[in-house]
């Protein structure tokens, strides 16, 4: 009798398979969007925010910064303040509101003649609210971005000879952050505002100043981590250049800690316009931005809250989307998060 | 975990309670029904209490109430005696004589004299005080070489002679007693100045009052105090409010909110057009006439387009002034008619001074646009483009320019190009007294009820307040001619006001935007405040609820 | 210890006389006039300048200056006559101290609860309702919040005053709500990923394995050792909250050293500046050092130097 196996043998049959990888190999870049694609809120930021920033740059040919401030100087009576009409049955953005010193909402649109419509309505002097809106996102997300851009490479490469170098350098550099971070930054952002003047350059300068230090503090951290590391020592070993190591080496492998820095001060950069605004400190006028559009608005919050809540709002929802979205690339380029 | 919770919950009810119960009014009685009580707010803090050193409106508001000068303004802008007795002018107009009343008093007891009204002119006089009102008292005899250091101020024109003080002037000065109605020349009590040294007028206690009340709980930064009767006021028998409460409130909607809740008296609308236009034909409303004037003044020593007379012209045909009072200021301020601002005084036919000496300014877009033409062609430096000053104080101002812009660049089109400069209030003050701007919007508010307070600003081409260093030769002569050979009389002196106006307006001088005005809310009944267009906006001496 | 907390004060003392110095220069070189009134004279604008030490060099004024503030003196200030800055300064910050901490203990408070409800509630309802939330809380500047509540409670519904400060608690309510809401929704974020790491973590699972009550876990374990990192965040968001109580004191009349700071801007009133400035870099640096020492003392683990 033939012995028979009094088992079977499960399990891979094939000693080839068992060397195979169900999962597709992913490059790093791919698993942080595989991971990323999980965080819902994360890829609504993402996608929301990529729509605003195409149509505050698309809109630049069919709404200039000039176009948003013309109204029509013997017919501001008419066209000022009118609230938002959408041209749709929808309570609040009919078209109707209060005339000012009497409590019953009136269609002002009728009431003053006006065959136009203003989806988001107008301000103070008859201007396009909507148009002011366009423009001052555009401005806004501008000076953010711009404050940031320089934000990255000044903290960056600070924050890169500081840990690279160690010691002595590091110590005295570390000094400067905490001088700089000593004070206020609303206080150092006014100084600087003061300095330079009021426009847009100033404003992005004196925000940029300031905002640098956390992005610096967090390379550094990682320089000193990754330096040590084996590659790093390899390729000094070969003889690699100090910048051709930072920028080939340590860079790329804190790219997550860098964006998701970036994440964090696009938003504080758009609140600090709207602060530096709030005190007079804002673009020139009567270019708007949601800061000076926000401020100037703040008096006319008991008659037209419109006029206030609209940008408010967009500001605030602009930031939201870098803070979350932020949150989704961090939790995305944590290694302990994968597989989840 | 639990604890944490708990707190949290017990905090959110004492909150909600707390709200709650206040919003129901349980914490106290109506404040505007009390008889002996008023309440009422200034926009920013007090910024002293030296008499000698005051410059805001919001300390001289309190000072004005709480330290009595030699005379007042009544209701009908008619100069009353207040601590004098009685006021006589020679009839060169040169030397003014005042009579004290007997037995006046401080708030402390101690007994005002004639000395104490000396002692304050020549504080102010000497330059080691540093008063910023010292320009003012130049008429008086020796007060200019005082200010120069060459003179002691023991020399000043002013002389107490028992109970008899008076004065004496360079030359004949009409508006010169006004000046003795002003809180900045109230009396003050050297030995008590002296004693307080360094924090004179820094507290309420380290100031001593001769009004018809003290202030009490002003310890320098606190936005809370009050004015209580002062018993030794020498008409006391007729003030009939015994507290007043003040406090500062910041963000002008939250006064009218307050005057709403019966938590103010008054509540001014005129910072926003939004505010003026939703509150105006409220029951309580109450105007008034405000010796300020708001107009534009082009650069004509450095700016090449704006030395061009027709240019010049072009723009003030281009500025529709009744749209731009209409919607940059929503009714709050009236057009300008002339630069004299309306209700500052009236001529001596009693004719309002603004309404006699309008020059007739008009909008006429066609006319502007061909002198414009015209203008830039004989310029022949291609694109006008200038920068357009001023400074952020309220909506309403930036609402002004960017009206302006938009009127000019619509009615000029490609040829002009005008860029918005809007600064905190002081470098606009610096920008302007350098010349460093091409048309800045200047807001004046008057000193006295005479037209000079505006005239005497520009008295020649590099006069101090000329900023735009314009040339009119016929303003210059009309001015030189009111303040010396016609200076002792009235009629010739208002003829010679109304051909300034006339040479402003012809050759595009200056452009005068707006008039200013008060409006506020104000209780109905709270009787007898007296507010004037200049000095002491609101008097609260013989207030009181009905 | 002492020679930690020795050298450290040292550092602050150097890093505040570099401070003292960058804003004494940048006062020389900002634009306009320190006066307020537009009837000034050369000559009367002459006077005063010699009044005040502005005629003289300016490395002569740097170093008045210095000797001035080693003596406590701040200068006087231009906008508030005869007045002390040193004094102003003082009696305003109490009261902006107050509101600072009533709104950072509010803040905290509220937080340590969300984040903690948020934690146990991990990936559920709750936790992504109170996520979104304190995301809002932190994209929103606490500005804006103060207009909508004064708007909303103040104007509209007329449940809490609207202005002043001293008078009674509730004037106080609106103001610390503005401000509380950042620093609660920064410590909800921090308390929540800080809890979950310790929920996951060994000594947890093995209390769990002991028999021990979920809910003594949490409170013996999991908040004890979530804690002591919180710590660290009192410095930040005391910045932040100097940030945002200077135009939260404006909008709602409080007399503070913010709404003082904020009006001095437009006025040029550079002592004020100057001493706002100071006093401001010291309050941060003396928080930082604080929770520095606060932090070594409650974990052991932290070493000093």
């Amino acid at each position: 009798m033939e012995a028979t196996h009094p088992f079977d043998l499960v399990g891979i049959k094939n000693e080839a398979a068992s060397e195979k990888i169900n999962k597709p190999t992913l490059s790093f870049w791919q698993s942080v969007w595989h991971r990323l694609k999980k965080n819902k809120l994360a890829v609504i930021s993402l996608y929301f925010l990529a729509a605003t920033i195409v149509f505050a740059i698309g809109s630049t040919a069919v709404t200039s910064q000039n176009d948003a401030n013309q109204f029509n100087t013997n017919e501001a009576a008419r066209y000022k303040n009118l609230p938002p009409k959408s041209g749709l049955p929808i309570p609040f953005w009919n078209g109707t509101g209060h005339v000012l010193g009497n409590a019953d909402r009136t269609d002002v649109y009728a009431q003053n003649n006006v065959e136009e419509k203003f989806i988001l309505g107008t301000d103070n002097l008859g201007r396009s609210l909507g148009k002011r809106v366009v423009v001052g996102l555009r401005i806004s997300l501008f000076v953010a971005l711009a404050a940031t851009a320089i934000d990255l490479i000044v903290g960056v490469s600070y924050g890169l000879v500081s840990g690279w170098f160690g010691g002595k350098t590091d110590t005295a550099m570390q000094r400067g952050i905490e001088i700089i971070s000593a004070v206020p930054t609303l206080v150092v952002v006014t100084l600087l505002a003061m300095l330079f003047g009021s426009g847009i350059g100033s404003i992005i300068l004196a925000i940029a100043l300031t905002n640098w230090t956390g992005m610096a503090r967090q390379v550094r951290n990682q320089t000193l981590t990754i330096k040590e590391r084996d590659f790093v020592l390899a390729a000094k070993t070969l003889g690699e250049s100090g910048p051709k190591i930072a920028f080939k080496h340590l860079v790329p492998n804190m790219a997550g800690t860098i964006i998701v820095q970036v994440m964090m001060t696009i938003p504080a950069a758009i609140m600090f316009e709207a602060v530096l605004s709030a005190i007079n400190l804002g673009v020139k006028a009567p270019t708007a931005s949601l800061g000076t559009l926000i401020a100037d608005a703040q008096q006319m919050l008991e008659y037209y809250p419109y006029q206030i809540l609209i940008p408010a709002t967009l500001l605030v929802l602009v930031s939201l989307a870098f803070v979350l979205l932020g949150d989704g690339l961090r939790d995305a380029f944590d290694p302990k998060m994968l597989d989840e | 975990m639990k604890k944490w919770q708990k707190w949290t919950t017990a905090a959110v009810v004492v909150l909600a309670v707390g709200g709650g119960t206040h919003a129901a009014g349980l914490w106290g009685s109506d404040p505007s029904a009390d008889k002996d009580t008023l309440n009422y707010s200034i926009p920013a803090e007090i910024q002293t209490l030296d008499t000698s050193k005051l410059t805001d409106a919001n300390s001289g508001t309190i000072l004005g109430n709480t330290e009595a000068n030699l005379l007042r303004t009544d209701n009908k802008g008619e100069v009353q005696p207040n601590l004098a007795k009685s006021y006589k002018v020679s009839d060169d107009g040169k030397t003014y004589t005042v009579e004290l009343r007997d037995g006046l008093k401080w708030s402390d007891g101690s007994k005002l004299t004639a000395d104490d009204v000396v002692y304050s002119w020549q504080r102010i006089a000497d330059p080691k005080t540093a008063s910023q009102y010292a320009e003012l008292i130049a008429p008086v005899k020796n007060a200019k070489a005082i200010a120069a250091g060459e003179k002691k101020p023991s020399d000043l024109g002013v002389h107490a002679e028992g109970n008899t003080i008076s004065f004496d002037l360079d030359q004949a000065s009409p508006q010169f007693k006004y000046l003795l109605t002003f809180e900045t020349f109230a009396p003050q009590k050297k030995s008590f100045v002296e004693k307080q040294g360094d924090k004179y007028g820094t507290t309420a206690d380290k100031q001593i009052y001769s009004g018809a009340y003290k202030l009490e709980g002003w310890n320098g930064t606190n936005n809370k105090f009050k004015m209580v009767k002062n018993e030794n006021y020498w008409d006391a028998k007729n003030v009939k409010t015994k507290t007043i409460n003040w406090q500062v409130v910041k963000n002008p909607e939250t006064a009218i909110k307050l005057y709403k809740q019966g938590k103010l008296d008054r509540a001014s609308i005129a910072n926003s057009a939004e505010m003026y236009q939703a509150n105006k034909s409220n029951k309580d409303l109450k105007t008034s006439a405000l010796a300020a004037a708001t107009y534009l003044e082009y650069n004509q020593k450095n700016n090449v387009f704006l030395k061009n007379e027709k240019i010049r012209q072009a723009l003030n045909l281009a500025t529709n002034r009744e749209e731009l009072a209409k919607q940059a200021t929503g009714g709050s301020r009236d057009a300008a008619q002339s630069f004299v601002s309306k209700g500052l005084t009236e001529t001596a036919d009693g004719k309002d001074l603004s309404d006699f000496v309008k020059p007739g300014y008009t909008y006429d877009k066609a006319k502007a646009q061909e002198l414009f033409k015209q203008g830039i062609a004989e310029v022949g430096q291609g694109k006008m483009k200038v920068t357009l000053e001023t400074d952020a104080d309220s909506p309403i101002a930036k609402a002004t320019v960017d009206y302006i812009k938009q009127a000019f660049e619509s009615t000029f089109g490609s040829d002009i190009e005008v860029t918005e400069k809007v600064v905190p209030f002081k470098q606009r003050l610096k920008d302007s007294q350098a010349g460093d701007f091409d048309i800045v919007v200047t807001n004046w508010n008057g000193d006295y009820q005479d037209g000079s307070t505006y005239y005497d600003l520009f008295a020649s081409k590099d006069a101090g307040f000329n900023n735009g260093h314009f040339d009119n030769n016929e303003y210059y002569a009309a001015h030189q001619k009111a303040s010396t050979v016609d200076s002792n009389n009235p009629s010739a002196r208002e003829q010679d006001f109304k051909d300034g106006e006339k040479a402003l307006m012809d050759h595009a001088s200056i452009n005068p935007l707006y008039s200013w005005k008060t409006a506020s809310l104000s209780r109905s009944n709270v009787k007898g405040i007296v507010e004037n267009p200049v000095g002491l906006t609101l008097d609260l001496t013989y207030a009181h609820r009905k | 210890m002492t020679r930690y907390i020795l050298k450290r004060t040292l550092i602050l003392i150097a890093t505040l006389w570099i401070v003292v110095t960058a804003t004494f220069f940048l006062m020389q070189v900002l634009p306009g006039t320190p006066y307020n009134n537009p009837k000034l004279s050369a000559d009367t604008i002459a006077q005063l300048n010699a009044t005040y030490g502005l005629d003289k060099p300016v490395l002569v004024q740097y170093w008045d200056y210095l000797i001035n503030l080693l003596h406590g003196d701040l200068g006087t200030s231009f906008q508030y006559q005869n007045q002390f800055v040193s004094m102003l300064i003082g009696q305003r910050l109490p009261i902006s101290a107050q509101l600072g901490l009533q709104a950072l203990v509010v803040g905290v408070l509220a937080g340590l609860w969300f984040g903690a409800v948020s934690a146990k509630n991990q990936n559920k309802k709750a936790d992504g309702i109170l996520g979104v939330l304190s995301t809002l809380g932190i994209s929103t500047p606490s500005f804006i919040l103060a207009i909508v509540l004064l708007f909303v409670f103040g104007y509209n519904l007329g449940w809490l005053p609207v202005s002043g400060w001293g008078d009674s608690f509730s004037q106080t309510i609106l103001p610390t709500l503005a401000l509380a809401v950042t620093p609660a929704a920064i410590t909800t974020r921090f308390v929540r990923s800080e809890m979950i790491d310790v929920l996951h973590s060994d000594y947890i699972q093995l209390a769990r394995a002991k028999g021990i009550g979920e809910g003594q876990v949490i409170q013996k374990h999991a908040y004890r050792n979530s804690m002591i990192p919180i710590l660290t965040l009192i410095g930040p968001m005391t910045a932040n909250l100097l940030t945002g109580s200077t135009l939260v004191e404006n909008i709602f009349s409080i007399p503070g050293i913010g709404q003082q700071f904020v009006s001095s801007i437009p006025t040029k009133d550079y002592p004020v500046i100057m001493g706002t400035t100071i006093v401001y870099a010291l309050m941060l640096m003396v928080m930082i050092l604080i929770t520095d020492i606060l932090t070594a003392i409650v974990d052991p683990r932290v070493r000093l130097d």
